[in-house]
């Protein structure tokens, strides 16, 4: 069994607030945040397979990792920034005047010091793991409490679904516009070119939602890796047309590799055609030149015999027996002919 | 030195695709075949040798049959292999035995290609045999049939013909072929010796009769045996209300032409006398109760039945002599001997075949 710390019953004796007031206090700060205009950031951190961990080592070694967590989220905050158990679960956390950038950075570091959280074994050493979900408002947002935390919780469940050891920010997707395609009332006369503009102007509000969602994820993904978001700007358009570009290229070449193939096949398919064609003119000329005659198939396939239903069944079977005894009378006078003739010859 | 040896691929397939049977008419002028492929041949009875290196050249080939050989009969050994219905080399005459011998056996191995057999089926043939051939004879017959088949059974042609028609009970057959006319009495069971006559006056009789009045009459005519056969399956009538038959034959080189309306007919009426004989003689030794049944129903077959206007001038000759009669000739003059050997070939039980292979 792994030795741990002596672990503190109660989340009292951790020296937090409990929830319900640090929740309050919470609920105060977002007021705050908002009267005042300073941006917000809401954290959810938690222990990577906590329950197996459990399972493994114990009841009593969660208690223990939950404390030395604590301890770690205590040295790594500010005096102003808010932390508080959420059950057995995972820790959360309100920076104000922490933007997402600042927040992302908080979350690595949080990370990497919780990589450093090693619990010896004996034999071997337990390391643990955190996921983080953060989410943020920014300055002039209007927004609830709960809406912040809900995200920063979303997020926590995502990066610990996409295997732990990782923070995520919550994104949220934009809400597609809808695609309005109006056709216009069939009348005497059907304007087909208005009809095509009118679906041109909807399928081009639809690429545009699809541009948006693209830079947000673009965005995200910069904010994530701690990097400033590069301005694209005009640039960003000529970029996309770049990788499109880049990708018509790549499938140009590959259908005309496959068109060099299906072209080759097909040549070698013709000549091979004109081969067989050739081969069996011959072939039906030297079988006529030889008078080769493959033969036409007989309709029996088994000797046949009588038909037992017949007409005159009884009559024609007694011939056939008269038939076969005369002549296996004369194949018996032949043989023994033959025998006197070759004894003659000796 | 090495030898070749021989590998498998040299051996004779395997025969396991099917059955063929064959019904084969060995004629005196015509050899027919009916196989059970749907293929029919018929030829005339003659065979071909190339006299020289030059005509085989010429020809290119060692051996013609049929009327390609009559046709080519002057660059050639012409044979006839069959006389009187049954082998020559098996009459006992010495007379070019070997030839003959050689002869009937490439005609019966080429009626057995014309069926077209697959390499890879057995093959089951009947032999139409004259009714009264002696044992030499038909052992003749398998003994080359064997060679082409590989199972043969001979049987009465007059017999096929019936069995043919399915009228197996009272009636009475005509076959009248080249070299002899067949008369078989079929009453239910196997016809015995005492069911059936055979006599020479057939189609080649009718050929020498028509070359005696032809020369009585028109001595000047020059003319060959097979332009007289020719003029006979051309012309050949007996009916009294038929059209004037006028022939070109040179006369000294120049053509001209000859009415031979008359020598036609009388050539061909000679033939009726003996068949009449014989019928007279089949119904007179059957049972009482059944002649009249017997006299009318009498079927007309052979290449002889072809003759216009026989089946009633036979008739006309029974009226008058056997105090009536009904003659009925068949539809396939030529094949009636092979339909009915073939079907004789179909109903054979398998074990028999076996049983003489």
């Amino acid at each position: 069994m792994p030795r741990f710390p002596s672990a503190q019953p109660g989340p009292a004796d951790r020296g937090l607030f409990t929830t319900e007031e640090v929740h309050g206090l919470m609920v105060s700060e977002c007021f705050r945040a908002q009267r005042y205009g300073h941006a917000l950031c809401a954290m959810v951190i938690g222990v990577d397979r906590l329950d197996q961990l459990g399972d493994l080592y114990g009841y009593e070694s969660r208690d223990t990792i939950l404390n030395e967590l604590a301890g770690l989220l205590r040295s790594s905050i500010r005096e102003s920034d808010w932390l508080c158990p959420r059950g057995d679960g995972p820790f959360e956390a309100l920076f104000p005047h922490t933007g997402r950038r600042e927040a992302s950075a908080i979350a690595r570091r949080l990370l990497e010091r919780g990589r450093r959280l090693v619990f010896d074994e004996g034999a071997s050493a337990i390391q643990v793991t955190l996921s983080i979900g953060v989410a943020s408002r920014e300055t002039g947002e209007k927004y609830a409490l709960a809406d912040l935390l809900g995200e920063a919780r979303r997020a926590h469940e995502q990066a610990s679904s996409a295997g732990g050891n990782r923070s995520r920010v919550f994104v949220a997707e934009p809400k597609p516009e809808p695609v309005i395609v109006s056709v216009p009332t069939p009348g005497p006369a059907v304007d087909a070119a208005g009809i095509n503009a009118t679906l041109s102007g909807s399928f081009d509000k639809l690429t545009r939602a699809m541009e948006a969602l693209l830079s947000q994820r673009v965005r995200a993904l910069f904010e994530e890796l701690g990097e400033k978001l590069p301005d694209f700007g005009e640039r960003e358009r000529e970029v996309l047309a770049l990788a499109v570009k880049n990708l018509e290229a790549e499938h140009d070449q590959k259908r005309k590799q496959h068109e060099t193939e299906v072209d080759l096949l097909r040549r070698r398919l013709t000549k091979l055609s004109d081969s067989l064609e050739m081969t069996e003119d011959e072939l039906r000329r030297v079988m006529k030149m030889k008078s080769i005659d493959p033969g036409v198939a007989s309709i029996y396939r088994t000797v046949q015999g009588l038909d037992m239903e017949g007409a005159d069944h009884e009559l024609k079977k007694e011939m056939m027996s008269a038939i076969f005894a005369a002549n296996l009378e004369l194949q018996g006078s032949f043989k023994s002919s033959e025998g006197q003739s070759k004894d003659r010859k000796r | 030195m090495s030898t070749a040896r021989k590998g498998a691929t040299d051996q004779a397939p395997t025969k396991d695709h099917g059955v063929l049977y064959l019904g084969i008419d060995l004629g005196t002028s015509r050899t027919a075949v009916a196989a059970s492929n749907g293929e029919r041949a018929s030829m005339p009875s003659f065979v071909g040798y190339p006299k020289d290196v030059v005509s085989r050249k010429l020809l290119g080939r060692e051996v013609l049959f049929g009327d390609e050989a009559i046709e080519k009969r002057l660059s050639l050994n012409l044979y006839r292999p069959l006389e009187k219905g049954v082998l020559k080399h098996s009459r006992g005459e010495k007379v070019e035995e070997e030839g003959n011998l050689r002869a009937s056996r490439d005609l019966l191995t080429e009626m057995v290609r014309r069926a077209r057999p697959r390499k890879d089926e057995l093959i089951y043939a009947v032999i139409g045999a004259p009714a009264q051939a002696n044992i030499g004879n038909k052992n003749a017959i398998l003994e080359i049939a064997r060679s082409c088949v590989d199972s043969v059974m001979l049987c009465s042609e007059p017999f096929s013909v019936a069995y043919g028609q399915d009228m197996l009970e009272d009636v009475l057959v005509i076959d009248i072929g080249a070299g002899t006319t067949d008369l078989c009495r079929m009453h239910g069971t196997m016809p015995e010796e005492a069911d059936q006559i055979t006599n020479e006056v057939a189609g080649d009789y009718v050929d020498d009769r028509l070359s005696e009045l032809i020369s009585k009459h028109h001595p000047d005519a020059q003319f060959s045996r097979q332009m007289i056969k020719a003029l006979k399956e051309k012309h050949s009538t007996v009916a009294e209300s038929s059209e004037r038959i006028v022939v070109t034959m040179p006369v000294n080189g120049k053509p001209r032409e000859f009415d031979i309306t008359d020598e036609v007919k009388t050539a061909c009426r000679s033939i009726i006398p003996p068949i009449v004989d014989g019928l007279g003689e089949l119904i007179g030794s059957f049972d009482p109760e059944f002649q009249d049944r017997l006299k009318n129903r009498v079927l007309l077959a052979g290449g002889g039945s072809q003759i216009k206007g026989l089946d009633i001038a036979i008739e006309l000759e029974m009226h008058e002599r056997l105090g009536g009669g009904r003659v009925l000739r068949i539809e396939e003059p030529l094949f009636g001997g092979a339909n009915g050997a073939l079907k004789i070939a179909h109903d054979m039980p398998a074990e028999y075949w076996e049983k003489l292979k």
